[in-house]
């Protein structure tokens, strides 16, 4: 049993920075990198080297020159599975940081900080942590922190966009995933999906911030190590930037009516990393208390005693759960473009035909109006991350644009889905909005058309407040409701 | 007792109409929730055709395929019937997934339009593929002998499992792209998808294929390599996952509350 005593606590690295900018915690999580990229020699077969850990998330090193027994090139996106993946990748690394600790004198509880880039009380969160910016470390040697592949101003004053660490819609979602959703409904966890990432769809969570933050820190032109799937695991705040993703998703689960799949495709499927001695093999179901071994940790901002968990009602989750796939209402001809100025795309809109069959649908049916983003393929980035409007009047800027937002795209993993390969077939990324609220705020004021719908995307600077010339471009955009 | 009876006489009729309405609203709620119902009943009658073909070669229909116990000697090319009725009892269960994804994209009224132009798309690749592969199993029969030309196929049907091509084209059997939602320009995208799922399908499965060639299309080793095809697709629990759906939609269909009907029942 997992007692407050055995339980490690991930912390703030923003908290442990405003005490000391080389905390024991943040210098000991440098002095283990250095000692971990020693074991760098290629092919990289030490499973505690330091780009035989990143190449786990993707890797450009062809499959037969992968050293043996190496689980490479195996990150989940667009999939339900996205979180608990990644959950137990960080447990990987973080016991084989913790023995590197070990090695150069650090405690044997060292535990993983996380950046939590989304407090608004705290501006300045959105830049990275002074650790990581600094090109020595406080000896004078060559600080492992520092990397300079990064967007533009990110090792100096620049900083993610507010958009870009939004927490808000990811947090509102009410269901982790739904089965009966047919890849339209994103939830906050991500689509039902095979580990071949079968008619998945990013949850709101990988969307934003997770995909934002990847593409807000690693730049656009050219993309950094943080912009791609191959090389994101190579900087070190890609580790702090996934335990704070994994802290939402303990944050998610604290409202009483969120819970978990009890699904046995989700829980049963397990994850493997490392060999030998330093081999990770977790089932989903293995990791989903993360105070319980073999986790055993918390983050600093959840209670220390574990607080009852709330009974989630019965009737709310079978509600949610009982009904067919969302129907399609109309879509675009064409594809569209997504540049360096806004662009925009119309659909013409048929009355639904399935709601009269849905009112046989059961007890309770919602009527949720969805808007899907298709196919967003593309080899240059114009920039990181679109906002989506709906009906937005041309003339529209500030607050009165904002009122339009369905959304927001990120760009991270379009430029790798867009290769045909062994984990992607080449058809881009694929996201979808819940804009039933944004529908009815629209109707009220007159600005919602049944018969037609004008979509809008428009590119959001990076840090340096750049865009660029791309060749981005949307398969299809489609409405949904039901 | 005759009250009872008459009693009896008179409930009749609201049982019918409740019986009736049950099975109207379970059949609408499958059409909802599982669009590819139709294609999935196809491919279990193309299955009990195929075995009827097998056991009962005696019967008035045996002429319409060229079907034998499995041995050793290679049989005669199924016919054109047997052919179609191959690629639909071994096909279609591999994409019912992709079919329940062209018909949520699509509008209402189209979406079995739409899934039966991504099956023409599809088996039209089969199709044609299956005739060159049995050209193909003959021209290498003539040269060996029957048992080597099985082995042969069974030997290279491990290696392609190991290609990053086979790999590479089983990524992409799950790809979905963009279809326009109205006019000619939707059936051609429709047709145009199970084209491009259906060239990933055999670059993927052609050599396990030539292996039910060189066995005779006998329902066992054809089953067999359907089950192969199924679990590479949707990993080595999916037909218990589907046995679960199946009961799931089932009982979602026949006993979900609707308080729309509930007078009626």
């Amino acid at each position: 049993m997992a007692t407050p005593s055995n339980v490690r606590i991930r912390r703030d690295i923003w908290k442990l920075s405003e005490q000391n900018v080389w905390h024991p915690i943040i210098l000991n999580y440098a002095k283990a990198i250095a000692q971990l990229q020693t074991l760098d020699a290629s092919p990289f077969a030490d499973p505690r080297s330091w780009r035989h850990l990143a190449e786990i998330h993707g890797s450009s090193i062809p499959r037969s020159q992968w050293p043996a027994g190496a689980h490479w090139n195996a990150c989940e996106h667009g999939s339900w599975y996205f979180l608990p993946w990644h959950r137990v990748y960080l447990h990987h690394f973080e016991k084989i940081v913790r023995d590197a600790v070990k090695t150069v004198h650090g405690p044997a509880n060292w535990a993983l900080p996380y950046w939590n880039y989304t407090d608004p009380a705290r501006p300045k969160v959105r830049h990275l942590p002074p650790a990581f910016r600094d090109q020595l470390l406080p000896d004078g040697s060559p600080n492992p922190l520092f990397v300079n592949l990064r967007g533009p101003t990110m090792n100096t004053t620049g900083q993610l966009g507010t958009a870009a660490v939004s927490t808000t819609t990811a947090l509102a979602e009410s269901v982790f995933t739904d089965p009966a959703g047919g890849g339209i409904v994103p939830g906050f966890g991500g689509g039902v999906s095979g580990r071949t990432h079968a008619g998945g769809l990013p949850g709101s969570l990988e969307n934003t911030p997770h995909g934002s933050v990847h593409i807000g820190v690693g730049g656009v032109n050219p993309p950094g190590w943080m912009s791609r799937f191959e090389t994101a695991g190579r900087d070190p705040i890609f580790w702090l930037h996934h335990a704070n993703i994994d802290r939402l998703w303990a944050q998610w689960l604290r409202t009483s009516w969120h819970a978990n799949p009890n699904d046995d495709r989700w829980l049963r499927e397990s994850f493997e990393f490392g060999s030998g001695a330093w081999r990770t093999i977790l089932a989903t179901s293995d990791v989903l208390d993360s105070r319980g071994a073999p986790l055993r940790y918390r983050y600093d901002d959840e209670p220390a005693a574990r607080a009852r968990p709330a009974r989630a009602t019965r009737a709310r989750l079978e509600a949610v759960v009982r009904r067919g796939p969302p129907e399609m209402l109309g879509a675009t001809r064409e594809s569209v473009a997504l540049g360096e100025t806004p662009t925009h795309a119309e659909i013409e809109v048929s009355p639904a035909r399935a709601a009269a069959l849905a009112s046989f649908a059961g007890a309770e049916q919602p009527q949720r109006v969805y808007l899907k983003i298709e196919n967003v393929r593309g080899e240059k980035l114009s920039a990181g991350s679109f906002h989506v409007y709906v009906n937005a009047p041309p003339q529209a800027r500030g607050a009165e644009l904002a009122k339009h937002l369905a959304g927001t795209i990120s760009m991270f993993g379009v430029l790798e889905s867009s290769q045909r390969g062994e984990t992607h077939a080449g058809e881009g990324l694929t996201y979808s909005f819940d804009i039933t609220d944004l529908v009815a705020r629209l109707s009220k004021r007159k600005n919602w058309d049944p018969n037609k719908l004008r979509v809008t995307f428009a590119p959001i600077p990076d840090s340096a407040g750049q865009v660029y010339p791309g060749d981005l471009k949307v398969g299809r955009v489609s409405l949904h409701r039901g | 007792m005759r009250g009872e009876a008459s009693r009896r006489i008179r409930t009749r009729p609201r049982r019918v109409v409740a019986i009736s309405v049950r099975a109207a609203l379970a059949g609408q709620r499958i059409a909802w929730r599982v669009p590819q119902w139709w294609a999935a009943l196809a491919a279990l009658a193309a299955w009990l055709v195929l075995i009827g073909l097998t056991y009962w070669p005696a019967a008035s229909i045996a002429h319409l395929g060229h079907i034998h116990a499995a041995s050793a000697s290679i049989p005669e090319r199924p016919g054109p019937f047997v052919s179609v009725d191959c690629v639909i009892a071994m096909m279609l269960p591999v994409v019912l997934f992709n079919l329940r994804q062209v018909a949520i994209a699509s509008l209402w009224g189209r979406r079995d339009r739409a899934m039966l132009g991504f099956l023409v798309g599809y088996s039209g690749i089969w199709i044609t593929t299956s005739l060159l592969l049995g050209a193909g199993i003959d021209a290498v029969a003539a040269l060996l002998d029957p048992a080597a030309t099985i082995a042969l196929t069974v030997i290279a049907a491990f290696a392609w499992h190991l290609s990053p091509i086979k790999r590479r084209a089983l990524r992409a059997c799950h790809q979905m792209v963009p279809l326009a939602p109205r006019g000619w320009q939707a059936d051609r995208d429709c047709v145009g998808l199970g084209l491009r799922v259906g060239s990933n399908c055999v670059v993927n499965c052609w050599v396990l294929m030539s292996v039910v060639f060189t066995t005779g299309h006998h329902p066992v080793i054809m089953g067999g390599a359907m089950v192969v095809m199924v679990i590479e697709r949707f990993g080595p629990h999916a037909f218990a996952d589907a046995a679960r759906a199946l009961k799931r939609e089932l009982a979602f269909a026949l006993t979900a509350p609707s308080p729309a009907v509930a007078p009626l029942l």
